[in-house]
């Protein structure tokens, strides 16, 4: 077997085993929809979410309210904060891959018809966003093993590259009016 | 003769905006009592924001804007912070309401009115971290009163 054969296999493999991380993904994810404190889709009176802010994001896989809860509260309700928090953190990252996953529908939507692609600014945006999705579902999994605590940073490496994805694509020359970002959710560095 | 409806003007929402803060805002004690009255100029039915003294001295749209996004950052505030402190803000507007802290608790642990006080277009992970945490926060409060401890 070439080198080729081996690196299309690879290829192959892990498309494979992504497409089952996002299948598993869906199927879980259905459960986080009806949580109590699901909102529903009509919530957003503008049909955009703002954004969640940085500080929100730390907090959720930060460790300072759990210190709080162990000294001031009983196990019980540690457990059911920390329980709490999980769910939190899973509904955020599950948020953070379907907006990413919305932008680069309407960016391949806009751009598929185009005359003058960039081929490598593309490729750049695909592998940006293949990894954020990983990120995204390796996160999930880190949350769904060990919750929230101490996954901070690997939290802010999911948030700083969905920016990363919205940059390239706000980089990329427009075929056609309108802001490809709008309406997405997705944020781009100011 | 028909008046014509000009777009709101930025300086003029800022301006009710600082005007709101500085009348209203900073007379009430702690941002979670700011919170529930910001969110009480908002109408159940319509979502608009009202403030009789704001409208007559700006207008109804104005007084509007500058109360949405007054709401907006003090809920903003709250959502950053700590639950630790945000304990401590509800607190603080448990005993600004002179109720009896029993009675307190059980209304809001039961009715648990803090779900209608988020603003519109919240991201739904700040508003189930802020639930969470406000039933969290009256929960050590409660269990706390009887031996209070530095929180």
């Amino acid at each position: 077997m070439g080198d080729a054969t081996a690196i299309v296999a690879l290829v192959l493999l892990a498309l494979g085993l992504l497409s089952a991380l996002i299948l598993f993904w869906r199927s879980t994810a259905g459960a986080l929809d009806h949580r109590e404190d699901a909102v529903p889709e009509s919530f957003s009176g503008d049909d955009r979410w703002a954004e969640c802010p940085r500080e929100t994001i730390a907090q959720i896989f930060g460790s300072e309210d759990l210190v709080f809860i162990r000294t001031h509260a009983s196990e019980r309700l540690r457990r059911a904060f920390e329980r709490d928090r999980r769910q939190i953190a899973l509904q955020w990252a599950r948020s953070a891959f379907d907006e990413t996953q919305q932008i680069m529908a309407r960016h391949f939507r806009a751009v598929r018809s185009s005359a003058d692609l960039n081929i490598t600014l593309e490729s750049k945006l695909v592998a940006e966003f293949l990894l954020h999705q990983s990120m995204c579902l390796t996160l999930a999994g880190a949350l769904r093993l060990a919750g929230p605590n101490n996954l901070a940073r690997l939290a802010g490496a999911v948030g700083n590259l969905g920016q990363q994805v919205g940059a390239v694509i706000e980089s990329i020359p427009r075929p056609a009016p309108g802001d490809l970002t709008k309406g997405s959710g997705l944020r781009t560095p100011s | 003769m028909a008046t014509m409806i000009s777009p709101l003007r930025i300086s003029s929402v800022e301006e009710a905006h600082a005007d709101l803060r500085r009348r209203t805002l900073a007379k009430i004690p702690g941002n979670f009592a700011r919170l529930i009255y910001l969110a009480s100029t908002r109408d159940y039915n319509s979502a608009r924001y009202y403030h009789s003294g704001l409208a007559d001295r700006f207008s109804p749209e104005v007084s509007a804007k500058a109360l949405e996004l007054a709401h907006r950052e003090v809920f903003r505030e709250l959502v950053t912070v700590s639950l630790a402190n945000l304990a401590r803000e509800l607190e603080l507007y448990m005993r600004s309401t002179h109720e009896n802290p029993e009675d307190f608790f059980r209304a809001w642990q039961a009715v648990e009115p803090f779900r209608v006080v988020v603003p519109l277009g919240t991201n739904p992970t700040s508003q189930a971290l802020f639930i969470s945490n406000v039933r969290f926060a009256l929960e050590v409060l409660r269990a706390n009163q009887h031996s209070p401890q530095d929180h």
